[in-house]
């Protein structure tokens, strides 16, 4: 089938996902230096209320701070392609690796919860656009803009307070319960964060495949088949689910990617040691080098997400095969 | 018995903007083998009549009267009862035909799922595919079988949602404009073909293409906001035209000097007193503005909305 969709189609979406991804890590870089405040003056700050200028330029000159911008740039391209994306100021260590184990457990959360909330967030979504009007149809509309208007810190605590403080179910935060790492209690650790990222993303992808079964709905061959006398689960799965799912799909993978972003608030409240933690800590000392490592995986996911929406496409909608085929 | 009896049956459709009145006290008769023209411009409810004939209408439509099939309400009729009808008994070939297939599917995927649910089995449903497909034009049925929609031309998605209805050998085909859209050639086409293929059924032919009706049908109905203003016998409604509305569109016919009616008809949430078509008419009277008129009997069955022929 890949095959079929032509590898001119591949190469072209893999290039503009190329281009994306050199522009992004561009402002990124551009914009961390744009911030106020440094790395040492903070630190030194902390530290001792004065931080000696001298000291300051030292560091930067040790870390090349003081070469002009575009140096600065270049020397950040070229150290990317080479594989080598610096020292991180805060820990020291190199931070491909330091992101390397990060992100590991941030998909610990992000896998389960992306799944999860696209299962959910399609499923609910279908069933509400189906049963338009009826009252299941108004409870999960107006539950789930409930659940969408509230920020995500806000259920990541009310979890905590009701599962972990009153109810004493779950732990507090953390990942691992002592001794060793066993399966039963890295979920019993993941289990709020995750359903919490789940609850805060489901609304987005429920209102997306509602709307888009309404209109899915509306269309003439559903009207044809009904006139055929096909039952009405033969006309929701073979007709209206798999026209209605086409729209929301790229959406989907978009909304799990920007899961990441939803993931510092979350790995913050439940202290998980993941990339959002890394993030945010990342932030508050001003750790330029880490900030631009975990902002440039933070664009690769994204990129991926949607190189892969757009190589399902084709899989999934024989229109878009034929427009790939006549390019 | 006739096969199909519409008895005053009334549509209305709740909107913002009022009540919809999109079919209103239509009586019409169908027998077993008859083909009748039901004539109309946008608007004017045919495709209403025809959707509520079939029962397919949104759930929030209001249809009051009656649909005899077979001496049965349709109007009465369970969800369960219905399915088994449609289709079945009652085929629909729906506007728009390439919109009234699924895109994600081949042409012969369809084909096989509704022979499927006319009861063939799965190699009945795969030998009987080539055959009907033959049946409506197709030179090569496989290359047809393998297309999607969207690689198939107009005429040829006319002609698979006319193979479609004919899976199951319904008695009565509802064919909601099948020559929209379709240039000269194809248009005759599929006029032959809709004969061929209605040759032992009936054929509720919903048009405003008059001529394509005249070719196809034995009788005329034709209807104006909502109502039916004129019914006969084709040789009668086309030779002696009696509602001011038919004199109109056979005027609008290129062959007939093409002349268009001036105006547009009333919108259906606030119907004009007395005649419908008053504003439009060239012969209306002071009656007409005030007095809606009743379909009078002129005789040989000939029928006419009109106060012209009190």
């Amino acid at each position: 089938m890949v095959l079929e969709i032509g590898n001119r189609y591949i190469l072209r979406r893999f290039f503009s996902g190329l281009l994306a991804f050199l522009l992004s890590i561009t402002l990124t870089f551009f914009l961390l230096r744009s911030l106020p405040g440094d790395y040492m003056t903070d630190l030194l700050l902390e530290i001792g209320r004065y931080a000696p200028p001298e000291l300051v330029a030292s560091f930067k000159h040790e870390v090349g701070l003081d070469l002009p911008l575009p140096e600065q740039y270049l020397l950040y391209l070229t150290g990317i392609l080479k594989g080598n994306w610096g020292h991180s100021f805060e820990y020291g260590l190199p931070v491909f690796s330091l992101i390397r184990e990060k992100l590991y457990w941030t998909l610990v959360l992000l896998l389960p919860s992306s799944l999860l909330s696209a299962g959910l967030g399609m499923g609910f979504g279908a069933y509400s656009g189906w049963k338009n009007g009826s009252k299941t149809d108004a409870f999960l509309l107006h539950s789930l803009v409930f659940v969408g208007a509230v920020p995500s810190y806000c259920w990541g605590f009310a979890g905590l307070f009701i599962f972990s403080f009153r109810l004493g179910l779950l732990p507090f935060g953390g990942y691992v319960s002592l001794p060793g790492t066993e399966p039963a209690g890295l979920f019993r650790h993941a289990l709020l964060p995750v359903l919490t990222l789940t609850l805060c993303s489901v609304p987005g992808i429920y209102y997306l495949m509602r709307n888009s079964m309404l209109d899915t709905l509306g269309e003439d061959y559903i009207l044809a088949a009904r006139a055929r006398g096909f039952s009405e689960s033969r006309i929701l799965f073979q007709h209206a689910l798999p026209n209605s799912i086409l729209p929301v799909l790229t959406m989907t993978s978009l909304h799990c990617a920007h899961m990441l972003a939803g993931s510092v608030f979350i790995e913050t409240i439940f202290a998980w040691p993941g990339l959002g933690l890394l993030t945010y800590s990342a932030l508050e000392t001003h750790d330029l080098p880490l900030l631009q490592g975990i902002f440039l995986v933070d664009t690769l996911l994204i990129i991926i997400a949607n190189l892969t929406a757009d190589l399902l496409y084709p899989l999934i909608d024989p229109r878009i095969r034929s427009r790939i085929r006549g390019e | 018995m006739e096969l199909i009896e519409i008895k005053s049956l009334k549509v209305t459709f709740p909107t913002e903007a009022g009540l919809v009145r999109s079919v209103d006290c239509v009586d019409l008769q169908l027998g077993a083998r008859e083909k009748l023209g039901l004539i109309g411009e946008t608007g004017s409810g045919k495709s209403v009549l025809a959707h509520a004939t079939l029962r397919l209408l949104q759930p929030d439509a209001l249809c009051e009267g009656e649909i005899l099939y077979q001496g049965r309400n349709l109007l009465d009729c369970t969800p369960t009862e219905l399915r088994r009808l449609r289709g079945r008994e009652l085929a629909l070939i729906p506007q728009n035909p390439s919109r009234a297939l699924n895109p994600l599917q081949t042409v012969g995927k369809q084909l096989f799922e509704t022979l499927r649910q006319a009861g063939y089995s799965k190699k009945e449903a795969v030998a009987k595919m080539p055959e009907l497909l033959r049946s409506v034009g197709a030179i090569d049925p496989d290359s047809w079988a393998k297309a999607y929609p969207h690689e198939c031309s107009g005429g040829m998605c006319e002609r698979i949602v006319i193979a479609l209805s004919l899976a199951f050998s319904p008695s009565l085909l509802l064919a909601d404009e099948p020559t929209k859209g379709l240039d000269s050639l194809n248009r005759a086409r599929i006029i032959t073909l809709l004969g061929e293929v209605t040759e032992n059924r009936a054929l509720l032919f919903i048009t405003h293409d008059l001529e394509a009706a005249a070719l196809l049908c034995t009788r005329l109905a034709l209807m104006y906001a909502g109502e039916l203003v004129e019914l006969g016998d084709k040789a009668a409604v086309f030779e002696n035209p009696l509602h001011p509305y038919t004199r109109g569109l056979l005027f609008a016919l290129p062959a007939r000097g093409m002349q268009p009616i001036p105006g547009r008809s009333p919108p259906l949430t606030a119907l004009p007193d007395g005649c419908r078509f008053h504003s439009r008419c060239p012969e209306a009277i002071a009656r007409c503005r005030s007095q809606h008129p009743p379909l009078f009997d002129t005789g040989n069955g000939h029928f006419c909305r009109c106060w012209l022929y009190v």
